[in-house]
């Protein structure tokens, strides 16, 4: 699945969707929404729903609160707010936010985990 | 037949009618209006009573029992009244090699020559500059900036390994927060709560627990197993 434009445009503190006028903001956000396979973006992307496969971008990554991923999630700069289960890799900054629950791995260039955040396995900065 | 005594002038400070009393009299009572009055002596000497010398005093929790006591500000030691363990309140440097145990009430400084060759080391602050082959406890901070190996493990309030410093233990660590700056390396290190790893610090670790944490942009961070 390959997914170029999409909906809303986010309102979270921390990592936010580039301003890049070029790049419209993509958001996978059905009610219920559940998608079977890897899913790739060619732009700032939001997540919500169910995810049974991996996420992979080049631009900056959200995964809210009602969002679950299976698989891996692969970024510019990544913000966990819902359940990875296959781990974060960011060429940027990662934040995990306090609702956040991350398996796996944790990679990225900084990295912030905020008190309440659930996660457990390798780290890597730098 | 005795010498009367002298009498002088007084007035009610209520009514302000005079009545004549005995020269040293401490307190009457006034004849117009029944007010109970002092004389200014006894006034001047009951001022002089409050007149106290007042001795600061601070809290100090005995390092064996954990029971909580007054000592005066400037002790520089005192006995635990439930255990009876001798307790050292002043500060120590170590300059050269020290055998035996430790346990200070305020702040231990390795310094870069030193070495610290007993099996544990307590104090409120500690700050490590030179070697320590025994376990240290720093009740407040451990601060390490010199580079340093720890054969052993090390625990207390807040860890900082400052800027070019660096500290490797061959025992877990554990601590209640940490400030990392410079590097640190351990098996284990657990920490009960912030742990911030700064723009040029490097944290090469089997297992780290924390409650909070930041890595800045620049720092190098390997952990196989990291938890919340």
């Amino acid at each position: 699945m390959d997914i170029e434009r999409g909906g809303r445009s986010p309102q979270n503190p921390g990592v936010q969707p580039s301003e890049n006028p070029g790049k419209v903001a993509a958001s996978l956000h059905e009610g219920g929404l559940q998608i079977w396979g890897d899913v790739k973006f060619r732009a700032d992307a939001v997540l919500h729903g169910k995810i049974r496969g991996s996420v992979e971008g080049t631009e900056k990554i959200i995964v809210s609160p009602d969002a679950s991923v299976s698989g891996a999630v692969r970024g510019s700069d990544v913000r966990v707010e819902g359940e990875v289960q296959g781990g974060v890799t960011g060429s940027g900054r990662v934040w995990i936010g306090p609702k956040g629950k991350l398996r796996v791995c944790c990679r990225g260039k900084s990295i912030r985990i905020e008190p309440g955040a659930e996660f457990r396995g390798e780290l890597e900065v730098g | 037949m005795p010498a009367a005594l002298p009498k002088i002038e007084v007035a009610c400070p209520e009514c302000g009618r005079t009545q004549m009393e005995s020269e040293n009299f401490i307190s009457t009572v006034c004849r117009e209006c029944g007010h109970y009055f002092k004389s200014q002596r006894a006034r001047d000497s009951g001022r002089r009573k409050v007149r106290r010398t007042i001795v600061k005093k601070r809290e100090l929790t005995c390092a064996e029992c954990g029971s909580v006591q007054e000592v005066a500000e400037e002790a520089q030691s005192s006995t635990c009244l439930n255990c009876g363990r001798h307790l050292e309140l002043g500060h120590r440097e170590i300059n050269g090699e020290h055998l035996g145990n430790l346990s200070l009430e305020g702040e231990l400084k390795i310094g870069p020559k030193g070495n610290f060759g007993g099996s544990r080391a307590r104090a409120a602050r500690i700050v490590l500059q030179g070697r320590a082959s025994g376990y240290l406890e720093a009740a407040e901070w451990l601060r390490v900036e010199g580079q340093t190996k720890l054969r052993t493990g090390a625990s207390g309030g807040k860890l900082e390994v400052t800027a070019g410093a660096a500290l490797e233990t061959g025992e877990p660590i554990q601590f209640q927060g940490g400030e990392i700056q410079g590097e640190l390396r351990c098996p284990v290190a657990r920490f009960s709560g912030p742990l911030r790893i700064g723009p040029h610090g490097v944290l090469i670790a089997e297992k780290v627990s924390f409650t909070e944490l930041t890595v800045e942009e620049g720092a190098r961070v390997r952990v196989q197993v990291a938890e919340i």
